[in-house]
């Protein structure tokens, strides 16, 4: 059974932060420790940065829409963004991948139609 | 090219090589420190920290493992920044410090409440306390299973390892029997000066010594223990003749 939490928020970094307790709050349900709480925030922060890179048009105005999903083995998050947006690119754009890389079992970052859309997932230890 | 390089000193362990390439990667090794910036700990260090994480993982990368550099230096830095807060004592005392934050959020809400005249917000209180709205929000989930009605038996950790919630408990927390006192005082505190009303906070929420006091609010010693004495009349005056604050502090008492 998967266990799901959908959470949208206003494309700003400001609700960020939003993401990041949700974040933490479903990681502490699972028994993760301090560390993996703290790297989820990280990834979670970073996800949030990529997505809302640059806007074009009238998606400045747009949302983020994270969906957290859990199931016995693992906890995947994936994220997007409405309208159409350029993910965050160079220096910063890779320090940002090479985080979520660095904290996350798996990262996949693909454009459905201009829309940026990010897929996470951590492994649970048994 | 990068790839090259990194194949080229693997092959060669030419200093040369690794140097070019510890000087490519370095500006990456310092924004990675600024992401852990928030933390308390002065951003020089974790830039250091993350520096010297960098040459520890151009030395060990394996360009063979099919895993990218940046990444590889990532887990690397990271790993490096979380051993510095541990070493400095970071992740030991965090619960302790959510547990610290949790108490004086306490105090902080009712501070600022009565300056402000209403409940403040969080931003507010993180503004005050020096700390992110997020280690608000945390303190205030620390609160929260307080009165969520846990179960005493369930085993928690407590840093070293599990123990029952039970036996990190205390006693009767004084801090509840003593609210409906706290009450009348606050009002009859809003008679005393401002002045008086900061000593007596520092006196007796925050327990400084009267020569603490003294330096703070820049007179001398005796005139603090005069001004707790003269305040303590005065309210006991107000309170009519009530006791409750008898005994609560021999002014003298603690001031050596």
């Amino acid at each position: 059974m998967t266990d799901q939490v959908h959470l949208t928020i206003p494309a700003s970094a400001e609700y960020a932060m939003v993401a990041r307790l949700t974040a933490a709050g479903v990681a502490s349900r699972l028994g993760l420790t301090y560390d993996e709480v703290e790297d989820l925030r990280v990834v979670v922060a970073e996800m949030c940065r990529l997505l809302l890179g640059t806007s074009t048009g009238d998606a400045a105005n747009g949302t983020l829409t994270l969906t957290y999903s859990v199931d016995g083995t693992e906890l995947a998050i994936e994220g997007s963004a409405d309208g159409e947006r350029t993910p965050l690119e160079g220096d910063e754009g890779d320090l940002s991948v090479s985080l979520i890389e660095a904290l996350t079992d798996s990262y996949a970052l693909e454009s459905n139609s201009g829309r940026p859309h990010v897929r996470v997932v951590k492994r649970l230890s048994a | 090219m990068t790839d090259q390089e990194f194949t080229e000193y693997s092959e060669t362990g030419d200093k040369a090589v690794r140097d070019r390439l510890i000087e490519e990667h370095v500006s990456f090794a310092r924004r990675l420190a600024h992401r852990y910036a928030r933390r308390g700990e002065p951003i020089e260090d974790l830039e250091q920290v993350a520096s010297l994480a960098l040459v520890k993982a151009v030395e060990r990368f394996d360009p063979e493992r099919g895993v990218k550099f940046t990444t590889f230096a990532a887990s690397t830095i990271i790993g490096e920044l979380k051993r510095h807060f541990r070493d400095r004592g970071w992740a030991v005392q965090v619960p302790r410090r959510v547990q610290e934050t949790y108490l004086e959020l306490g105090q902080t809400v009712g501070r600022l409440s009565q300056e402000l005249g209403r409940s403040p917000t969080i931003t507010e209180l993180a503004e005050t306390m020096g700390c992110t709205e997020e280690d608000v929000l945390e303190a205030m989930e620390v609160g929260r299973t307080a009165y969520q009605g846990v179960s005493l038996d369930e085993p928690v950790s407590d840093g070293e390892g599990e123990t029952r919630r039970a036996e990190l408990l205390g006693a009767v927390d004084p801090e509840v029997t003593m609210a409906p006192e706290r009450a009348s005082l606050r009002a009859l505190l809003s008679t005393l000066p401002e002045r008086e009303r900061k000593i007596l906070y520092l006196r007796f929420f925050e327990e400084r010594t009267q020569a603490e006091i003294a330096e703070e609010v820049g007179v001398s010693q005796m005139h603090v223990s005069r001004l707790i004495r003269q305040s303590i009349d005065q309210l006991r005056a107000i309170a009519g003749g009530g006791d409750s604050l008898a005994g609560a502090d021999q002014p003298d008492e603690r001031s050596a």
